[in-house]
């Protein structure tokens, strides 16, 4: 077993990006801290393993990875997923590697996503906020600012397109 | 890897699908969809992880670290070393302490200056209302998650609490699904609930498909059984329940029946079926061995409770001003009879803070033949550290005026140091301050201890 303050060391390092690759499984995002517990604590049991792996983050994706994966064949705990299905494609199309701006660090990734928020035009970023920070689903937004909802979710996705866009520049512009 | 070349059809059920509206006939049309071109699987990836992040999972949630590791380390030590993790657990969480302790030190001082440098960010609402604890059967704790007002909270077995910002407290057996609205406000789909509700809680709703229950300075209980019959119970205090223009103040002791059907109907208070969800709206997380909680009653009641078979955990009052010293025999962690020797420690008040206490008491229906003294030994573990244990007449008796929830004309109270035919009683409080484990040789008279724990 690992010694403690090592292995408090690890979760430290890693759960920020494994809690980011967790959510593009297509786990709800209610359940992702529960998920990546459950890979943890995997990972302290097979810490043998840890000791010898050169990637430990690829070998944190891995076991939470099949976490997912069992997640899928569990009936009773499907609801930890938006659509098992969908996370069965997620899970074959899954890069073996993250991309540099899925391990950013926690604190700079909010920092980034912060910045970013201000670069979508005025209306973009209240529709943002409508539905990310009040709750409000699209058809109650499309009624806040005479939009369709249609229009709405429309426009939901491409401010996300720039969202994820923008923080690519600001990790680019970090390095 | 996020491109604008999605067609607009598979852009909407996409959003449908993290806003959570997307029908059965929708999830079927996305997976066709993505199934035919995998090329466009990346770009769902992409948007699931800025949502994801957007609604603030993943994020700097300084707790995630320390409740990680040390969940981690307990659920390995309890499963593979079993007994040996018994005695060594006090060790470990001290390491364990210092470890998470540091760690949360480094990752708040990395924090600030992410506050220093977005005030207008931080000043933001935060949305998240509650925790949530999910616990086996065994009352270990499996998990720990933010809740923001509008989440959906689900569980096929074991054991839900949920902290609310306001210090309301809501424990759910399941099988059970609940919205959490709002700090003030759940709605309860299904599964059986208790909620205890301090003075900053007041007004806390719980809502069913037929009726309201407000609280107005109580205990209560909501059970949804498998045939849709919703159930209101008053454990303590007062509710109004409300359906349509159906008003009712129900108090201690009362029980209404609720459907869509049928108007509001008295029916006969059965607290029985909170078994397992009333105890840990009070805080008791676990029992192991022959001390077990009390069953769930009027507080009146509950203080009078009598077996043969077993020492029970009974919850005496809640949010006591800590206005006035608390003598007791106990005041950190160790034995008594061992590193505490029975001497009264005082325990200087603490205006700021307020008190609950528990009675851990062996009382037995009629009175037990002094030949026959009987050896109950158990432990209970609670949900906030332990300031003193009282565990002798006179200490007992100085704190009944704050605590108890009755009057006592025993003769006997607290417990035997010394004995002539067995060892003495012991109670024990660990290291973390949280678990105290009792050994009862219970004769004639009852033995109790009064555990008295921060309230707030």
């Amino acid at each position: 077993m690992p010694d403690l303050k090592h292995f408090t060391q690890v979760v430290s390092e890693h759960h920020s990006s494994l809690r980011f690759f967790i959510l593009g499984l297509g786990v709800n995002p209610a359940w992702v801290d529960d998920v990546a517990q459950d890979a943890f604590l995997i990972a302290y049991r097979k810490w043998d393993e840890f000791e010898t792996v050169e990637n430990p983050g690829a070998w944190l994706r891995a076991i939470a990875r099949n976490v997912v994966l069992n997640e899928t064949a569990k009936i009773n705990r499907r609801q930890r997923l938006l659509n098992e299905n969908l996370t069965g494609l997620l899970l074959e199309a899954d890069p073996e590697e993250l991309s540099a701006d899925e391990q950013m660090d926690v604190a700079a990734r909010r920092t980034a996503l912060r910045t970013c928020l201000k670069s979508l035009t005025d209306k973009a970023r209240n529709v943002v906020e409508m539905r990310y920070y009040h709750d409000k689903k699209s058809h109650e937004i499309g009624e806040l600012f005479s939009m369709k909802p249609a229009a709405v979710r429309k426009m939901l996705f491409h401010a996300r397109q720039s969202l994820a866009t923008c923080l690519k520049e600001k990790l680019a512009e970090a390095r | 890897m996020i491109s604008n070349e999605l067609p607009d059809d598979l852009i909407q059920l996409i959003e449908l699908l993290l806003e959570g509206s997307l029908d059965e006939a929708g999830h079927r049309e996305l997976e066709f969809q993505l199934r035919h071109n995998p090329q466009w699987v990346p770009h769902v990836r992409q948007h699931l992880m800025i949502s994801g992040l957007l609604e603030g999972a993943a994020s700097e949630d300084s707790d995630f670290v320390g409740k990680t590791s040390s969940h981690v380390v307990k659920l390995a030590m309890e499963e593979e070393y079993e007994f040996v993790g018994r005695v060594t657990r006090t060790i470990m969480r001290r390491r364990l302490t210092y470890a998470i302790l540091a760690a949360a030190a480094v990752f708040l001082i990395g924090l600030i200056p992410l506050f220093l440098n977005s005030p207008q960010e931080s000043a933001k609402p935060s949305h998240l209302v509650a925790t949530l604890t999910r616990m086996n059967e065994r009352g270990e704790v499996i998990s720990t998650t933010h809740i923001r007002a509008g989440m959906h909270v689900e569980a096929v077995d074991g054991l839900q609490r949920l902290d609310f910002k306001n210090r309301a407290v809501v424990a759910v057996e399941a099988p059970m699904s609940m919205r959490v609205v709002s700090e003030d406000e759940v709605i309860l789909e299904k599964g059986r609930l208790n909620a205890w509700c301090p003075d900053t809680a007041h007004g806390f709703q719980v809502r069913t498909s037929s009726a309201v229950v407000t609280d107005l300075g109580t205990s209560f209980g909501v059970n949804i059984s498998h045939d849709g019959r919703e159930e209101f119970v008053v454990l303590d205090g007062m509710v109004q329940v409300e359906k349509g223009e159906e008003k009712v103040k129900l108090s201690e002791g009362g029980a209404l029946e609720s459907s869509l059907e049928n108007p509001l109907k008295s029916v006969v208070f059965e607290p029985s079926d909170f078994r397992k969800t009333w105890p840990l709206s009070y805080g008791i997380l676990a029992t192991r061995g022959a001390v077990v909680p009390a069953d769930p009653d009027i507080p009146a009641k509950v203080m009078q409770m009598e077996s043969n078979d077993n020492v029970l955990v009974i919850p005496e009052k809640r949010q006591v001003p800590f206005t006035r010293a608390i003598l007791a025999e106990i005041n950190g962690p160790g034995t008594l009879p061992g590193e505490f020797g029975g001497g009264l420690y005082v325990i200087g008040p603490n205006p700021e803070k307020k008190l609950r206490s528990f009675l851990i008491r062996y009382n037995p229906v009629g009175t037990v033949s002094e030949e026959n003294f009987l050896r109950f030994e158990g432990e209970v573990t609670f949900d906030r550290p332990v300031l003193a244990i009282c565990a002798q007449l006179e200490a007992l008796e100085q704190t009944d005026g704050a605590f108890a929830t009755g009057s006592w004309d025993e003769r006997y109270r607290g417990i035997e140091l010394q004995q002539t035919f067995n060892p003495p009683d012991s109670v024990t409080l660990s290291a973390d301050r949280r678990t105290v484990k009792v050994i009862f040789y219970a004769g004639a008279s009852s033995d109790e201890v009064r555990v008295i724990l921060e309230g707030n």
